[in-house]
């Protein structure tokens, strides 16, 4: 059974993974298209003017001075600076998402016997506290879903099993690291969960792990981290 | 499939599929309620949960997505109060993940139009009277 978990169901999870990322990737790619430069169908001066119109001069820094005085308002207009609580609650919940199952020790070994990696680990009572942390956050996440009204109006069943398909593989791997229950079981229900999971990602509302990096990062808005250099298609 | 009761489900299908990236838009939304407090209708209508701009956008192009086309117009007269009073289009709600809201509601009231289920403004505004009131 054991065998069977981390050889073919792991390697047939992985291929889903990647294919149904892959496919979203190009999904987004056939939904959006280059957007041409508006500049470059300008007339020189027009041009230039429009590109001193984008430098914000009440966010544009000049001097040293300006770090200092403008650095609020600038933070003013990003999400962090907005709502800074369920901002830091959201930064540190993806960061121990992605850093938690690299550096436990365990997974550490399987990684380095099966491809030769050998990655940096935590120790055990450092991953485990962290866990601890994650668990209470991914509690908070439901509470807030269940009893903040903003949140409840819009949640549907696929919000639900989006944040259960991340949740479980957590609560069961510190389970099975406290040795609660039957060991072997519980282990074996961890694997399934984390194949199961990595298998959600391209189907369920997890879809935004690839498509919130290619949205943000390529589509041209006001709220853009990139240059933008891509927009939505219209199929008339 | 024939027309029912003024609507024709065909057309929205139609007019739907213009915007593929819509339908994605609304199988990647969180639901994560940031966008709640960019909107100064929700924060200027005690908060109420319907004046929520990805409640706005669900409810009215969500549904149609979700039905494929094959609303009744209970359904849109429904959304019209939605779509139409309790969003501007000020464009001013952002989304950590990327999604366009306004856009997505300014085709809502797009398919509404192509279907009869328009803004009537010289109907009773019965809310401004009980704000009026309240003042």
């Amino acid at each position: 059974m054991y065998d069977f978990l981390i050889g073919p169901m792991l390697a047939l999870s992985l291929v889903v993974f990647i294919a149904g990322v892959a496919y979203r990737v190009y999904q987004f790619f056939s939904i959006s298209e280059a957007r041409p430069k508006p500049e470059a169908n300008l007339p020189k001066d027009l041009a230039r003017t429009v590109a001193a119109r984008e430098k914000d001069e009440y966010l544009r820094i000049d001097s040293a001075a300006d770090i200092l005085l403008k650095w609020k308002l600038r933070l003013k207009r990003t999400i962090l600076g907005r709502a800074p609580g369920m901002s830091s609650v959201t930064i540190v919940f993806h960061t121990m998402l992605f850093l938690l199952p690299v550096v436990t020790v365990g997974h550490s070994i399987l990684l380095d016997s099966y491809f030769g990696i050998s990655l940096p680990t935590l120790s055990e009572t450092t991953v485990d506290t962290l866990t601890l942390v994650f668990i209470i956050v991914i509690f908070f996440y439901l509470f807030r879903r269940i009893f903040v009204a903003k949140v409840r109006s819009v949640s549907t069943w696929r919000d639900y099993l989006a944040l259960f398909a991340t949740g479980a593989p957590f609560v069961t791997g510190y389970m099975a690291f406290h040795h609660w229950f039957d060991y072997k079981t519980v282990l074996y229900i961890h694997i399934i969960c984390g194949e199961l999971m990595l298998i959600a990602i391209p189907f369920t509302k997890l879809v935004h792990m690839p498509f919130f990096i290619l949205s943000r990062f390529l589509i041209r808005y006001e709220l853009g981290f990139g240059k933008g250099s891509r927009k939505w298609v219209e199929n008339t | 499939m024939a027309v029912v009761n003024g609507v024709d489900p065909d057309e929205v299908r139609k007019l739907l599929d213009q915007k593929k990236h819509m339908e994605v838009f609304l199988s990647v939304c969180v639901s994560c309620g940031m966008c709640a407090d960019s909107c100064f209708l929700y924060v200027n209508h005690n908060k109420d949960p319907s004046y929520m701009p990805s409640y706005k956008a669900v409810h009215s192009l969500g549904k149609m997505y979700r039905k494929k086309g094959k609303v009744s117009r209970e359904e849109l007269e429904e959304m019209k109060e939605l779509i139409y009073k309790k969003c501007v289009l000020c464009t001013r709600c952002y989304c950590p993940v990327g999604i366009s809201i306004p856009g997505m509601i300014a085709w809502a009231r797009n398919i509404c139009r192509s279907q009869g289920v328009f803004r009537e403004y010289d109907e009773r505004d019965s809310e401004n009277i009980e704000m009026k009131q309240h003042v």
